[in-house]
């Protein structure tokens, strides 16, 4: 099967060659073909069935099995959690909103959108600490190792 | 004719890798399609180099401002691509690896490659204080959100978040800002992701379906040659 | 329905097909011992450990269900002597027999292990199993598998559920865009970013600079590298429009021959082909870093007025969205990686946030084709916000009340977004 990726590479480099160059766009439409058909029900499957499916939780608490007796009994989640929860659907639902592209932002729908870019700008602020964390530690690191390590600085 | 084949291929090669997902015996097809892929992109890397030396060979021949720096460009061009092939002092014979210690190859990759890299990666430690300084001047309602949780988010990975509200009683644990910086990766933080992740999945499937069926076809260049 | 989709085959172990079974095998490991030792080396059965530890029982195979016939699943009830605190199983050893030749072992599993999953084999062949519980005075060997085959299934039932969400939404999307190809007027809110495109290139025009194009570091094995293609087709038309110089350093060579493609269509929708030149596209490198070096060189030397970073993104997108900052520039950025969004927002003027990077060719283009596709996505957001909202109703009630229509419904909704 290999020969058909070196005909596909071969064609590639007709474009060296203006009478045919034209050609080349034979291997580009089959990775263009190909990248859409495989994104399209990878990312389909993984961020859309996935994600929806992870959001699918009850609120307020869970029927769970005592480890001891082995009996099942209805446990009601603690209020961080159930906060946690409820702004996890509400968070996910106004978020999708904010994405609609067919309707006005305006009255209601406009005002979940906002919700929405609420979140996002949460979800924006958390990413950035945390991305700012990593890269400060990264610089402590290397301070370490230059003023530490390697001029004997810092003991 | 000349868009109508390359569209033909990508209906047809799009579909056929879209329904192969449902149908066991050709299930891998995507796996070897991605192999085809990594050969037409070595195949093209004669295009990119070709370019690359075609640019910088022109420059240098044609004296144009900073033609100098061409030179450096084509010799570490040259140079790796000779390494590389002609496998040069590499300790066994042209066999060996490619990469193996003591290549002109590997000396040049460790020695000036590599510290290169981490130098340009090391100015994010810059870039970082200068965009944190952007973020944190909070000029709308929605920077300043931005802000508030990038804040406590810092706050909470050091000392000092957990000695401010140290004080607080027990029953008040969540308002301590460790916990709290916790809850917000693992509440709000997490909402907002799952909407954009889902919106980037219905995006791709929208996008992938215009190329597809031809809709967006710009990538197929011009009707003439 | 289990995780792994299994299904059960003539190969479960029956009270009558175990005694034949563990009747033939010490029969046949008995003759074995006598003439062919390999078998008892390769089997580390110590007769003293038998007694000292339990086997594990209920040894069954399966057909891995749903692929080509390459797989069998087995799965067994640990040993009883497998308790986490005593510590007396030290663990698992799996054995595979080919169409009645040599024990192969096959597998080294911790204590407490109940399944394994063997790969590559034949439909041609038959397999047999066991397997050895070890401790450290010694091992036990479980009964043996029946033989049997893995099977091919022509059609994968347990995506039936993926088939018809797709199907529904990708229907909705290739029934909006004909919709609107037979001229139905479509609705398309304003989006700032792209609102702000035309904007950013009469801004180059007026300062005479260049307009700069980074279409993110990835091949075209990546679908934001297309999106961000589809929108430089868009983009070039302006460009051509406007008469402004557009620079375009890729750091792929197939994105370099598409790029070209794609500008020299733009310069052709837009009636000038002759302004076209293939140098507004150039390879730089595959290296992560080196290619930054090279476009932050480009943008303090030429200054561009305007700068597009658009596609997939890593650690450089700060790197590069600072110094496109430092030197002026507007900048209109977009990336479908949420770990890099923040910094396209902190440091760029607008930044299209996933799906908008996906919509932008559809929307700048404003072809009524491109936009019923956007009007169908939207069918497909409607959908799983009425699946989070229905979902997480039914499974609170089901919770709470223990309805058994309610159950239901949550089962419903769980299968029908089961992903795998």
């Amino acid at each position: 099967m290999l020969w058909v990726g070196a005909t596909l590479g071969f064609l590639m480099l007709l474009r060296l060659i203006p009478k045919i160059g034209w050609i080349s766009r034979w291997p580009l439409s089959f990775i263009v073909g190909c990248t859409a058909g495989l994104y399209l029900i990878n990312y389909f499957s993984s961020n859309m069935m996935r994600q929806v499916q992870d959001t699918i939780m009850p609120l307020f608490g869970a029927w769970l099995a005592d480890p001891t007796t082995g009996q099942t009994a209805f446990s009601a989640f603690p209020a961080y959690d159930v906060v946690g929860n409820v702004v996890v659907a509400v968070g996910t639902f106004a978020g999708l909103v904010y994405f609609f592209f067919s309707k006005e932002h305006k009255g209601a729908f406009g005002a979940t959108a906002r919700v929405g870019i609420f979140f996002l700008m949460i979800t924006f602020g958390a990413s950035f600490g945390y991305t700012v964390m990593s890269r400060m530690s990264l610089l402590i690191g290397r301070i370490d190792f230059l003023f530490g390590d390697w001029l004997g600085m810092i003991r | 004719m000349r868009r109508e084949i390359p569209l033909a291929i990508t209906i047809f090669v799009g579909f056929l890798l879209i329904f192969s997902v449902f149908f066991p015996p050709v299930e891998d097809l995507g796996e070897n399609f991605s192999l085809f892929f990594d050969i037409i992109a070595v195949f093209a890397f004669f295009l990119g180099g070709g370019n690359l030396v075609r640019i910088h060979g022109k420059k240098l021949l044609k004296r144009k401002p900073d033609w100098a720096f061409s030179i450096v460009t084509l010799v570490g061009f040259f140079l790796m691509l000779a390494a590389g092939l002609f496998k040069i002092g590499n300790p066994g014979d042209i066999s060996s690896n490619v990469t193996a210690e003591g290549s002109l190859f590997a000396i040049m990759y460790d020695n000036i490659f590599k510290p290169l890299g981490a130098t340009m990666y090391a100015l994010l430690a810059f870039f970082v204080a200068s965009a944190s300084y952007r973020a944190f001047r909070a000029k709308n309602r929605e920077a300043t959100i931005l802000l508030s949780a990038a804040f406590v988010i810092l706050l909470g990975s050091t000392p000092l978040g957990a000695l401010l509200t140290s004080w607080m009683p027990d029953s008040l644990s969540i308002l301590e800002i460790p916990n709290l910086a916790v809850w917000i990766l693992s509440s709000p933080n997490l909402a907002g992701q799952r909407a954009i992740i889902i919106g980037i999945g219905l995006g791709v499937v929208s996008m992938s379906l215009r190329l597809i069926l031809g809709v967006e076809r710009s990538y197929l260049g011009d009707e003439g040659a | 329905m289990t995780k792994h989709q299994r299904k059960d085959r003539h190969s479960r172990v029956g009270p009558a097909t175990l005694l034949i079974t563990v009747s033939v095998f010490f029969t046949a490991s008995l003759s074995l011992a006598q003439s062919e030792p390999t078998v008892s080396d390769s089997v580390p059965v110590d007769s003293q450990a038998v007694a000292s530890i339990a086997p594990v029982t209920s040894l069954i195979v399966e057909d891995f269900k749903y692929d080509d016939g390459e797989k069998l699943l087995l799965s067994w009830i640990p040993s009883i002597d497998d308790v986490p605190e005593v510590g007396r199983i030290t663990g698992y050893e799996v054995y595979r027999i080919t169409d009645g030749g040599e024990p192969e072992k096959i597998g080294d599993l911790v204590a407490g292990k109940n399944s394994y999953e063997d790969d590559g084999l034949s439909r041609e062949s038959q397999y047999q199993y066991y397997v050895v519980a070890l401790s450290d005075g010694g091992s036990a060997m479980s009964v043996m598998t029946a033989p049997s085959s893995p099977e091919r299934e022509w059609i994968n039932f347990g995506r039936t559920n993926l088939f018809l969400v797709a199907l529904i939404i990708g229907g909705a999307i290739i029934f909006f865009i004909g919709s609107a190809r037979r001229g139905k007027k479509l609705f398309v809110r304003k989006i700032a970013g792209l609102e702000a495109v035309d904007e950013a290139i009469g801004r180059a025009t007026e300062m005479g600079r260049p307009i700069l194009f980074i279409p993110g570091i990835r091949d075209m094995d990546d679908v934001q590298t297309l999106a961000a293609l589809t929108i430089l087709g868009r983009v070039a038309e302006q460009v051509a429009n406007y008469d402004v110089q557009i620079r375009m350093p890729v750091s792929r060579s197939l994105v370099m021959t598409a790029a070209r493609e794609t500008i020299k269509a733009g310069f052709q929708t837009a009636g000038r082909p002759d302004a076209y030149n293939d140098d507004m596209v150039n390879y730089v490198t595959d290296e992560q870093f080196g290619y930054v070096a090279a476009v932050d060189g480009v943008m303090v030397r030429e200054k561009p007025a305007t700068v597009f970073l658009l596609g997939a993104f890593f650690a450089e997108s700060l790197i590069l969205a600072e110094t496109g900052n430092s030197v002026g520039a507007i900048q209109i950025a977009g990336t479908a990686r949420p770990a890099q969004l923040p910094f396209f927002v902190a440091a760029c003027d607008f930044t299209l946030i996933g799906e908008e990077l996906f919509a932008a060719s559809a929307y700048l283009s404003g072809e009524p084709k491109a936009l019923g596709s956007l009007k169908g996505q939207d069918v497909g957001k409607g959908i799983a916000m009425a699946a989070i909202l229905i979902g997480v109703a039914s499974a609170t009630l089901a919770e709470l009340t223990g309805w058994g229509a309610m159950t239901s419904l949550l089962e419903i909704m769980k299968g029908l977004f089961s992903s795998q």
